[in-house]
């Protein structure tokens, strides 16, 4: 659920205000920019993922009728943006003749991610798309289960399962690593 | 088995607070968000895209055609709104034919709309 603070935020920027927008892209950026990153395994198009979405939020906010519904709306944007570059490169590949790029087994980091945050991406880039998704919307306290399900078409019910199996999926992958998690 | 348990859950309690941090607001270094921000702003397209407006001239070019071509009918009409001044212009615009005229108006009105999201795709 959105907090007060946020739901003020988005009444004001759709009003107009650029400050509060600022102050809602500083609270959403997080969150936009891992699951950008997750969903293309590369830090400098996650950035310009980033950018893109917030320029066609800031463009678009007039016609957001319920401020509480905003950080679904705004995780929406990300994903088709994401989708459509993903489908886009896809495209290149196949007329290149290269191998079509599915899973981003090899995520180039941004520079500013220590140590700990490195494992845990390396490790969410083994995973499928769909537990990457799972696993970032779901770690936003703004948004429910069901508001996750919504995003990604799939029942509560299904969330949670999905949810628990790519924790557990995750954490398998996490083990051998404990040693620099937990140091 | 009890440390066993105990390391499972650590690196659970570790890995959930890795994934809470990671879309929290501070997760991206300083200076990105305001960066992106201010990008945005100058990034943002006119809310009311050019091509709505090339629509709404070429159906009130059609409009007034139409009233053009039933000016006897509509006559009432324009004395009620005192358009008198107007009815020598409304005459002549009524000698050309309204089948051609709305055939070259829908053809213009197309091409402006192709050039206009040619030119504009954003503005969509």
């Amino acid at each position: 659920m959105i907090s007060e603070h946020a739901l003020g935020l988005v009444t004001m920027a759709r009003d107009g205000s650029s400050q509060a927008f600022e102050a809602l892209v500083k609270e959403y950026c997080g969150l936009v920019h891992s699951l950008a990153f997750r969903m293309t395994g590369d830090a400098h198009l996650a950035e310009d993922m980033s950018q893109e979405t917030f320029t066609r939020v800031w463009q678009k906010i007039r016609s957001l009728r319920d401020p509480v519904s905003f950080p679904g709306w705004l995780v929406s944007i990300t994903r088709r943006i994401c989708l459509d570059e993903l489908e886009k490169r896809n495209r290149r590949m196949e007329a290149g003749g290269e191998e079509l790029l599915l899973e981003n087994a090899n995520p180039t980091m941004p520079p500013d991610f220590d140590g700990k945050r490195r494992i845990l991406e390396e490790a969410m880039a083994l995973l499928p798309m769909r537990d990457r998704q799972l696993l970032t919307l779901s770690y936003h306290r703004d948004l429910s289960s069901d508001e996750v399900g919504i995003i990604l078409g799939m029942s509560p019910g299904t969330v949670r399962v999905g949810l628990h199996r790519a924790r557990e999926r995750l954490c398998g992958l996490l083990k051998g690593k404990e040693d620099e998690l937990l140091a | 088995m009890n440390s066993s348990h105990s390391g499972s859950g650590k690196l659970e309690e570790m890995m959930d607070f890795l994934l809470t941090e990671s879309v929290s607001p501070h997760a991206i270094p300083g200076g990105t968000a305001e960066m992106i921000a201010l990008k945005a702003q100058i990034l943002r397209k006119p809310s009311f895209p050019l091509y709505r407006i090339a629509v709404v001239v070429v159906a009130a070019a059609f409009a007034a055609l139409f009233a053009a071509s039933n000016v006897d009918r509509l006559s009432w009409l324009f004395e009620l709104a005192s358009l008198k001044p107007f009815e020598s212009l409304v005459n002549s615009l009524a000698s050309i034919s309204f089948e051609r005229a709305a055939a070259a108006l829908a053809v213009t009105g197309g091409l402006v709309y192709t050039v206009f999201t040619i030119a504009f795709p954003r503005a969509r």
